[in-house]
């Protein structure tokens, strides 16, 4: 009996929380039918909780899912999480979505789950990540890209909320990181305008406030925001806090 | 048996005149780098960021104090070995026995000579060259 | 200098913050009694002053300071009581300290026996802990300690369970618990077990909500506040605990074997004891704590001021920065000034960066004020044991309440505010408040209540001293008045206007010029004082109830924020804090009263108006029914409106003293540059008021009637 043929997945190379509303959508209309399923997860750079979630609920859900080929994003990640996915146990071949054919029987494999390791996948050029700082004064604005790029990130700058605001509209951020206190449009204004944008949805903001302000950090947490960083700040605990919420 | 050119120590003492003559003290015994904090909080903040070698703090501060500081110290998991002496004053035989408890290095009691000095660093270093 | 020259110096510039910290303290136990805080902090006060000391060798100071330590430390560890009867030894022993260390520091050795009553007082107080007393300097305790010699190795590890459900709202602020697992990973081992129970199936399965939870078992160093700070921003998002348990043997932690005797032999520390629950008082522990929370470390109280950190800078160098400013304000108004001339497209985006400036500067300046900031308790601090001294010389109880010590208020004024402090308060110690009996005759209470308060009050600092003595006699003050040929033999005043009287030159009742209050430094002297630093002085009196004598300072001297106006050709600033209103007056509205230039009525009130080309000489251009009236204040409750020619705009403006180079001018306290370069007179709104009433006195006056009368109809 030839085994049957898996449809194969490629998994995004970005699984984030907003990669993780379309993979429900595909992982729920290849699923429809009864065929197994094998994600392949060589091309995963970044995956967070909520696509993971997703991929073990379809595991759960349909016996016959699997993962091939699981890249070392993908692999940590699970660990760190003490998730646990369904390998698949052959080498599988990588990449056109769907196969037709059959694949060659399991004994002509090379088995042994040291062979399972994919090759590395090609190393796409990592982009650094985009950071927009917002802040009225231009000394903290300073302060903030100098310790910013000198960490290898890349920074956008606005200078009060409104601009802020109007940026997000036509550019791709990682992070965004924004005083409170502001003419036009104040931080916290800034913070609920973009938690209001579905596209936006798992995008970190932290806001700046002065030490012991814990009126203002509440606020802050209220209107969304994701966290906090102190000022005057110090440049490693900046990057720390930075690190905290994206990778 | 550490140089004590390049040794970093770090004195810790809200009153700026007893930092002053720590400082000078340990210049005698050829230490270069010395670091100064007005209490324990700034002192941590201060070791967390700088490689310290030494920490040489009075017990009486505002803030945080001298057995606070060693507490925090050794509870940080990068600095849980640092050496630290404490300084007490006559009399503080109850704050000697909580030191040790919390796993200070050595003591030395106010007001104290460059000779005593050197005696209580070597017995937590070795001798100083 | 030498070094260690300058290190006394820095010795005694900390004496004179640790010895107002005793006397704070002090007073507050009086007040209030002792509690935890202030017992410390007068404790750890007298015990720096002491460590000092012994550095320097001022032995008799450290002598003296060692029994009055020794005496708080046995209060603060609850050996020794504070009673309202030895209150009054320890207050006096902060009195021979502070002497102590006046001598010391004028390289004075004081008596053997200085001091020698308060301290047996003290050692009394002690009772037969006295032998704490005694004890000779530094010598290694008679205990037994072993250096821990460092690379000596161990570890000491300790045990958290922690569990984490992450809610809905932790995912919406886009919080990661991937990323936060991450970070408790690495503060040590991690166990970790993930909960999928409550996973939906796909169908079911929402993209963005969370369904898992986490327990794990963490072996790191770290104390529980690093554990938790892993969670900082997402613990209000997530259900979590965190506990740390007892390790079970032979996870390889260390035994504590330190027994609670503290007498007993102590062990060869070969292990460094880890045993830290953050900072806490660790009882003895035969066991790794209970999860315990970090407290501030033993023995310490919060600084009296709420512990923000504070670093030392040379005065001078704040100064300079000041000035620095204040060019920087003139220099920014000039810009502005240049700006306006250029054509509008240009001007538009240079104006909004302008502002921007203008707002940094603004903010600039207040932080810098602010660093010039002290509170007036700095001044205030002298006037308690003043009050002692002066209430035993004059056998009389008084007792000195003072509020709003906290205050803050720019150095200068500060520096300024000390001779009329005490002047007013001796004043009332001595002609204020009666003699015991007299008081008690009267139905007093035997001790009098001299209460100095301090508050902030639209734009100034007001200070308040309020004494429940005997009060003004006015009929004294009246015939005195008239005897010096100060009032008119027929002159009817008001009782206001007789306690005004005091404030006149030359102007003393005392019938024997006591060596307390000295001789002719009368009210007079106090209120140019005040005036001179740019404020007002109202005194109230109640014959048999007392006098409360108010003063209403600007906050600075320095930079101060003022309408510019126009009369004929000069240029003028008008302080705003002096500001009421500015408005155009119709015809209709100003009521003609010989010898005034017009009453206006405003809002149910009548008030004088003034010509300020008149007052000042100089020729205004829009003539008495034109231009603009300024509502200003002269005086608490006393508002009248200067009429000028044109508004010219507001800004902030940098104030030089002209005192220096002119000598004192008539209705002008200070002078400014304006933006265009150019000098503007600053106005003393009081001063003009005081002018125009001189220069018809008796309209002026009527005028004042006439609009009480009104006001009361």
């Amino acid at each position: 009996m030839t085994s049957v043929s898996a449809e194969i997945m490629k998994l995004p190379a970005v699984l984030d929380l907003g990669a993780a509303e379309q993979l429900l959508l595909d992982l729920r209309q290849r699923l429809q039918g009864d065929e197994p399923l094998c994600l392949d997860a060589s091309g995963v750079e970044a995956i967070t909780s909520p696509c993971m979630q997703l991929i073990v609920s379809a595991a759960k859900s349909a016996s016959s899912v699997t993962v091939a080929n699981p890249s070392a994003a993908f692999e940590s990640a699970f660990a760190d999480l003490a998730f646990e996915f369904p390998r698949a146990p052959d080498l599988v071949p990588a990449q056109e979505p769907v196969q037709a054919e059959s694949e060659e029987p399991a004994d002509d494999q090379p088995a042994a789950d040291e062979s399972n390791t994919p090759e590395p996948p090609t190393e796409a050029p990592v982009m650094s990540k985009r950071i927009l700082t917002i802040d009225d004064s231009k000394t903290i604005r300073d302060m903030l890209r100098m310790t910013l790029v000198d960490a290898g990130f890349e920074v956008l700058q606005a200078v009060d909320g409104q601009e802020g605001c109007d940026m997000m509209d036509n550019e791709t951020v990682d992070l965004v990181i924004t005083d409170i206190n502001m003419p036009r449009m104040n931080g916290y204004d800034v913070v609920r305008n973009l938690r209001n944008r579905p596209q936006l949805k798992g995008l970190p903001i932290l806001v700046l406030t002065t030490e012991s302000d814990a009126d203002k950090k509440n606020l802050a947490r209220e209107a969304g925001a994701t966290g906090w960083m102190v000022k005057p700040f110090d440049p490693d605990r900046l990057i720390a806090t930075v690190r905290k919420v994206i990778p | 048996m550490p140089i004590a050119s390049t040794l970093k120590v770090l004195i810790v003492d809200d009153q700026n005149s007893v930092r002053q003559m720590t400082r000078i003290t340990l210049e005698e015994l050829g230490i270069r780098t010395i670091h100064e904090a007005e209490n324990g909080k700034d002192a941590f903040s201060t070791a967390t960021l700088q490689p310290i070698d030494l920490i040489i703090s009075d017990y009486n501060m505002p803030e945080m104090d001298g057995l606070g500081l060693l507490r925090a110290v050794r509870g940080h998991q990068a600095l849980r070995k640092l050496p630290f002496i404490l300084l007490t004053g006559r009399g503080d035989r109850e704050l000697v026995v909580k030191a040790a408890q919390a796993g200070v290095n050595n003591y030395l009691v106010k007001p104290f000579t460059t000779p005593i000095l050197r005696e209580k660093i070597e017995q937590v270093l070795g001798k100083l060259t | 200098m030498s070094s260690f020259e300058q290190l006394k110096q820095t010795f005694f510039d900390e004496c004179g913050d640790l010895l107002q910290q005793v006397e704070q303290g002090l007073t507050e136990i009086r007040e209030s009694g002792p509690t935890d805080d202030t017992v410390n902090a007068v404790f750890r006060a007298v015990h720096s002053i002491k460590g000092g000391a012994g550095i320097f060798g001022f032995n008799g100071l450290v002598g003296f300071a060692h029994v009055f330590e020794t005496v708080f430390d046995a209060v603060r560890s609850h050996r020794l009581d504070i009673t309202p009867e030895n209150t009054d030894t320890l207050l006096t022993a902060g009195d021979v300290l502070s002497d102590l260390v006046g001598m010391s520091r004028a390289g004075e050795t004081p008596a053997a026996d200085f001091g020698q009553e308060c301290r047996q007082a003290l050692e009394a107080m002690m009772g037969d802990s006295a032998e704490e007393m005694g004890g000779d300097p530094a010598g290694d305790f008679d205990i037994e300690f072993t250096p821990v010699k460092f690379g000596d190795d161990d570890e000491g590890q300790k045990v958290y369970e922690i569990s984490f459900r992450p809610k809905p709202e932790l995912l919406k602020k886009a919080n990661e618990p991937l990323y936060i697992l991450r970070e408790l990973r690495s503060l040590g081992e991690l166990e970790l077990t993930a909960d999928l129970s409550h996973l939906p199936k796909l169908s079911q399965i929402e993209f963005d909500q969370p369904y898992a939870s986490w327990t794990a078992r963490l072996k790191t160093a770290s104390d529980k506040t690093a554990v938790e700070g892993v969670f900082d921003f997402v613990v209000d998002d997530c259900d979590l605990t965190i506990n740390e348990v007892t390790p079970a043997p032979g996870e390889g932690l260390p035994s504590d074997n330190f027994t609670p005797d503290p007498d007993a032999e102590i062990p060869a520390v070969a292990a460094p004891e880890a045993t830290l629950a953050a900072a806490a008082m660790p009882a003895p522990a035969t066991e790794a704590a209970a999860a315990s929370k970090p407290a501030g470390g033993e023995g310490g109280g919060k600084p009296a001021k709420g512990g923000a950190t504070t670093t030392r800078v040379e005065l001078e160098k704040i100064d300079r920065v000041v000035n620095m400013v204040g060019e920087l304000v003139i220099s920014q108004a000039m810009l502005g000034q240049i700006v306006q001339e250029l054509p509008e497209d240009i001007a538009g985006r240079l104006l909004q960066t302008l502002d921007e400036v203008v707002h940094h500067t603004r903010e600039l300046k207040d932080s810098v004020m602010s660093m010039r900031a002290q509170p007036v308790g700095a001044v205030f601090q002298r006037m308690p044991r003043l009050v002692r001294e002066l209430a035993t010389k004059t056998s009389k109880k008084v007792r000195l309440e003072m509020v709003g010590e906290n205050t803050e208020v720019d150095r200068s004024i500060v520096e300024q505010l000390s001779d009329p402090l005490t002047h007013i308060i001796r004043n009332s110690v001595d002609h204020g408040i009666e003699t015991p009996d007299v008081r008690a005759a009267a139905g007093k209470n035997e001790e009098g209540t001299i209460r100095l308060a301090a508050e902030h009050r639209g734009g100034r600092i007001v200070i308040e001293i309020r004494d429940d003595g005997a009060g003004i006699n006015p009929e004294r003050v009246l015939k005195k008045a008239r005897e010096r040929g100060l009032v008119g033999p027929d002159a009817t005043l008001t009782d206001d206007e007789i306690t005004n009287l005091v404030f006149l030159p030359g102007f003393s009742t005392a019938e024997a010029i006591s060596d307390i209050s000295g001789r002719g430094v009368g009210m007079d002297v106090v209120k140019r004082n005040i005036q001179d630093i740019g404020g007002r002085i109202s005194l109230k009196s109640e014959r048999g109830k007392g006098m409360t004598i108010q003063l209403a300072l600007p906050l600075t001297l320095a930079v101060m924020d003022g309408m510019v106006i126009r009369v004929g050709k000069e240029t003028y600033v008008v302080p705003m804090s002096a500001m009421v209103e500015c408005l155009r007056p119709s015809k209709s509205d100003i009521h003609d009263l010989v010898g005034t230039q017009g009453m206006l009525r405003l809002r149910g009130e009548l008030l004088p108006i003034v010509n300020l080309g008149n007052l000042l000489d100089v020729a205004s251009t829009e003539g008495d029914n034109g231009g603009v009236v300024i509502i200003t204040e002269a005086g608490e409750d006393i508002r009248f409106g200067l009429r000028v020619d044109e508004l010219c705009g507001h800004q902030q403006v940098v104030i030089k003293s002209i005192e220096e180079s002119y000598g004192s001018i008539p209705g002008i306290s200070a002078a400014t540059i304006l933006g265009n370069g150019r000098v503007a007179f600053i106005l003393d709104t009081e001063k003009l008021y005081e002018m125009a009433a001189m220069q018809a006195p008796a309209a002026i006056n009527s005028a004042r009637h006439e609009s009480t009368a009104a006001a009361r109809n």
